[in-house]
């Protein structure tokens, strides 16, 4: 039995149980079994053979090429999607709510539709990629197709988390920055942005998270080409494709750690702002 | 309350001449043809119902708002259209809008931060200000755990930290109860009374204004009723509205302006 | 104020770094250098050609550098046949091309990006070694399998690619056809007739080879896998011959993946002669081996000889002499509308009226 005493406006015990009950399981189910079976076959021929696995000259060259897309275009759809949230939030101009649509359409369309977009953009059948691929720019087929394709499948995250946070702000705390004497930069940096901390940063999570582990773009995009575009996704096809089931988990392990890295700093960043909140 | 702000800006006389503010394309008249003078130094209480258009007036004189028509004066210079980064006043809004993220020294240190100013001096102006409000101690707290009068506190220290020529004050004290205001009511007096920077304070509560302001102007929809120090409203209303709003106060109000001959702009009657 | 500075300085550090990975990401990859140092190329092929290329890539590197010095770095990418082939003409900078169906060669060579006559270039038609389509089943043979009649059994589940995507699954398709024809006189009717009952028992359709291979072998779907003779092979050596066994059917066809160079990005790059030293290399004794180890069936008739326990007999035909080509094949059975769009519906669809056939 609980030991707070009960409140009037409380849920019956029963339905907190049970609500309690079923989310966990169905957490439990759709996340901690997958995971479990994941790290349960990365190790089933041992720790060496993991240890082997993750530490193989093409696990290497993916998870770089991986990373440096993480880096890349994380950063920049953080720039696009704070310029957009706030442009969104603070103004009314002609094409608003179109703007407010073309954010969601790298949800709306199919991630290989994403990636292909780029391959007749930029590819040899292409009106520019003809000149740019005989003037050695290699964009598709090439890690900067790749970190493109990535940018464009991840630009919604930090925009739909950052707009409603910078609208229901409100004016006033920018108001007082700038009787206080700050510049509009100021205020934009001192103030708007550190109030929106919390969202800014549950749209960086979202976004790293998905650009590491985008697959359907990034395999149209790609060219596969080993040991230079394939990214930990993609490689782990690869090894699935040679029969080596083990390997493949023991590359998605990294996959794994790589969201959990990102969970841990947002729960962190959450429980900051909790305490400044409370 | 004893130290004295180390560098002080003079305090300056506002002259406010036929500002009008409308909104909603002009549907919607909040502020209609006013005209006051508040020489330097002094408390000028706004005072009227909700909607009387006081409020968007104290906007004007921070740069806020940018008044349809009408001057803005600070000491003779007109600054009717400079933007309220350049105002060179302290404003205390009725929410406080203090910083979330940042400490109370942080948050009344923010004016001198975004002037570049020298870390020693900011943190000598944030202990004595600290120390003038009282509230010597809550330096490191977040603003999330303070009380509400301290964060008012706060939130006047942060108006102040500048050395503002002119303080404007959004109903200051509505936030809070009964008690706790009418203190705080006197200790803003007192504090006015030594810092004598020029303020303009708006407030529904007749009696407040009538308590600590040294000038009280009446609003209603946007006009301007009567201006004039409390002694003087409270003999000569010279309007049936201005009578009816001091009616509830007139028993125990304790007027404390100078008593000095003021120059006023000429009050419009009542329509 | 803490955090807007550290927001602040985080983001001035991060964009020049940033910037300039980008930079270098775009950058001109694959420079050639033709003249010492190292010379990279790379080799598009197809899907189940992984392992080969693996071993064959280091057997080349070796004697390339014992011919002229030079080290040569031979990067791999692997995929559907056509799906490679499309990747090549939209820019793809495949030195050599190494796929499946000397259709999909034509398509490059058709884009402008190679010879037409790319065929003519290394012996057998450019075909350094080959295979064929057999069954591969469970272990016993439980469902009692020995022959293309046996596959429109009721209750048998065929897994098999799909032909507009996979090589292996286009000469699947071929192989059944003429299998047919053969058993019925060249009667072309009663060819698609069976033809239309197999593909009513393939459940999916896997867009590669590989793919189908493991809907097969890991995932434990189907009762009889059609695959090329190199993957049927590897899974059974790989994954157990305990559990699985190889039919080899009376009839089959005879599957040339072709070679060839890409004659545009090589003289682009100026990576000719390693190129093409690369895909002459193939025809060698010692490359005839690594093929013969990884389960395709050299073209070198004294390696053939030395393996011939691995690969028994089967009465092979060919594409051209029953099908007239891939060009005539691809035309009636795959394009859009062909023969295959006709009689593969989804399994709720009803059938199209059948089309009066022209030969195949």
């Amino acid at each position: 039995m609980s030991r707070r005493r009960v409140r009037p406006t409380d849920d019956p015990a029963v339905v907190r149980w049970v609500l309690t009950a079923l989310a966990l399981g169905v957490f439990g189910v759709l996340v901690g079994l997958p995971v479990a079976v994941v790290v349960a076959g990365a190790l089933r021929h041992g720790v060496e053979a993991y240890l082997r696995a993750i530490t193989d000259p093409l696990t290497v060259d993916a998870l770089q090429l991986t990373l440096l897309v993480v880096a890349v275009a994380v950063p920049v759809n953080i720039v696009f999607g704070v310029a957009a949230a706030w442009a969104l939030a603070k103004f009314d101009f002609p094409g608003r709510a179109a703007l407010i649509t073309l954010i969601d359409l790298p949800f709306a369309v199919s991630p290989v539709i994403s990636g292909l977009v780029f391959v007749l953009l930029f590819g040899g059948r292409s009106l520019i990629g003809p000149w740019l691929i005989a003037h050695g720019w290699h964009i598709v087929f090439a890690p900067a197709g790749i970190i493109l394709a990535t940018v464009f499948v991840t630009f919604p995250f930090v925009a739909r988390e950052l707009l409603p946070a910078l609208e229901a702000a409100g004016r006033t705390n920018e108001e007082a920055a700038l009787v206080c004497g700050a510049t509009g930069w100021q205020t934009f940096w001192r103030v708007t942005l550190p109030n929106a901390r919390g969202a800014l940063l549950a749209g960086v999570a979202l976004a790293t998270a998905r650009a590491a582990g985008e697959f359907g773009a990034v395999s149209v995009v790609s060219g596969h080409i080993r040991g230079r575009t394939n990214t930990l996704p993609l490689h782990i096809e690869i090894l699935y494709n040679e029969y080596d089931f083990s390997g493949a988990l023991a590359v998605a392990t990294l996959l794994v750690a790589l969201a959990l890295v990102t969970l841990a700093i947002r729960w962190a960043v959450d429980a900051h702002a909790a305490r400044d909140a409370a | 309350m004893t130290a004295l702000p180390s560098r002080s800006t003079a305090p300056a006389a506002i002259d406010i001449r036929n500002v009008s503010k409308a909104f909603a394309h002009g549907a919607l008249a909040a502020v209609a043809d006013v005209s006051l003078r508040i020489p330097a130094g002094q408390l000028l209480a706004l005072l009227g119902p909700s909607g009387s258009g006081k409020t968007t007036l104290l906007r004007i004189l921070a740069g806020l708002e940018f008044p349809d028509a009408g001057v803005v004066q600070f000491d003779g210079v007109d600054v009717t259209d400079r933007p309220a980064r350049l105002r060179g006043v302290g404003f205390v809004f009725q929410s406080y809008a203090l910083f979330r993220h940042l400490t109370v020294a942080e948050n009344i240190a923010f004016p001198l931060r975004v002037r570049h100013r020298p870390r020693n001096e900011i943190r000598a102006r944030v202990e004595e200000l600290l120390v003038l409000m009282q509230i010597e101690g809550l330096g490191g707290r977040r603003v999330t755990q303070v009380s509400g009068g301290q964060a008012q506190r706060v939130a006047l220290a942060r108006a102040l930290a500048p050395h503002p020529a002119v303080l404007l004050l959004d109903e200051p004290f509505g936030a809070l109860d009964t008690e706790v205001r009418q203190e705080l009511r006197e200790w803003l007096r007192r504090l006015h009374d030594e810092l004598r920077v020029t303020s303009v304070l708006v407030t529904h509560d007749q009696e407040e204004a009538l308590a600590i302001a040294d000038l009280v102007a009446v609003l209603r929809a946007g006009h301007l009723e009567r201006a004039a120090t409390p002694a003087e409203i409270m003999a000569r209303p010279a309007s049936a509205f201005v009578e009816r709003f001091l009616s509830t106060t007139r028993a125990g109000a304790r007027c404390t302006g100078t008593g000095r001959h003021l120059e006023i702009a000429h009050a419009e009657p009542a329509r | 104020m803490r955090v807007a500075r550290f927001t602040r300085t985080l983001l001035t550090t991060a964009i020049l770094p940033l910037g300039a990975a980008l930079l270098g990401a775009c950058a001109k990859t694959g420079t050639p250098s033709a003249t010492g140092g190292a010379v990279e190329i790379l080799n598009v092929s197809y899907d189940p050609t992984r392992e080969l290329y693996e071993a064959y890539d280091s057997l080349f590197a070796g004697h390339w550098k014992a011919k002229t010095g030079q080290t040569v770095t031979v990067h791999q990418s692997h995929g559907g046949s056509s799906k490679q082939a499309r990747a090549v003409i939209d820019g793809l900078e495949a030195d050599v091309a190494t796929l499946g169906l000397a259709y999909d060669i034509d398509a490059i060579a058709a884009a402008g990006l190679t010879d037409t006559a790319w065929a003519t270039k290394f012996p057998n038609h450019s075909t350094p070694y080959t295979s064929t389509i057999v069954f591969l089943v469970r272990a016993g043979n439980p469902k009692g399998i020995h022959d293309w009649p046996d596959l429109v059994r009721p209750g048998i589940t065929v897994i098999t690619p799909n032909p507009k995507t996979s090589g292996g699954a286009r000469w699947a398709y071929l192989a059944a056809w003429g299998n047919a024809l053969g058993r019925n006189r060249g009667d072309s009717a009663a060819a698609r007739a069976f033809i239309t009952q197999l593909y009513a028992h393939v459940p999916t359709l896997d867009p590669g080879a590989r793919g189908a291979t493991t809907t097969f072998v890991e995932r434990g779907i189907g009762d009889v896998l059609l695959a090329w003779e190199n993957e049927a092979l590897l899974a059974t050596h790989k994954l157990g011959p305990d559990k699985f066994a190889i039919v080899i059917p009376s009839t089959s066809i005879r599957a040339e993946p072709p070679v060839a160079v890409v004659d545009r990005i090589v003289d682009r790059r100026g990576t000719r002669a390693v190129a093409e030293e690369y895909l002459r290399y193939l025809y060698s004794p010692e490359a005839q081996e690594v093929a013969a180890r990884n389960y395709y069936r050299p073209t070198d008739s004294a390696v053939a000889a030395q393996y011939a326990a691995q690969f028994p007999h089967v009465a092979l035909f060919t594409i051209d002499s029953v099908f007239h080509g891939w060009h005539a094949a691809q035309t009636t059975h795959f394009a859009d509308g062909g023969i295959f769009d006709q009689i593969y519906q989804p399994k709720a669809a009803p059938q199209p009226a059948v089309v009066a056939g022209t030969s195949p």
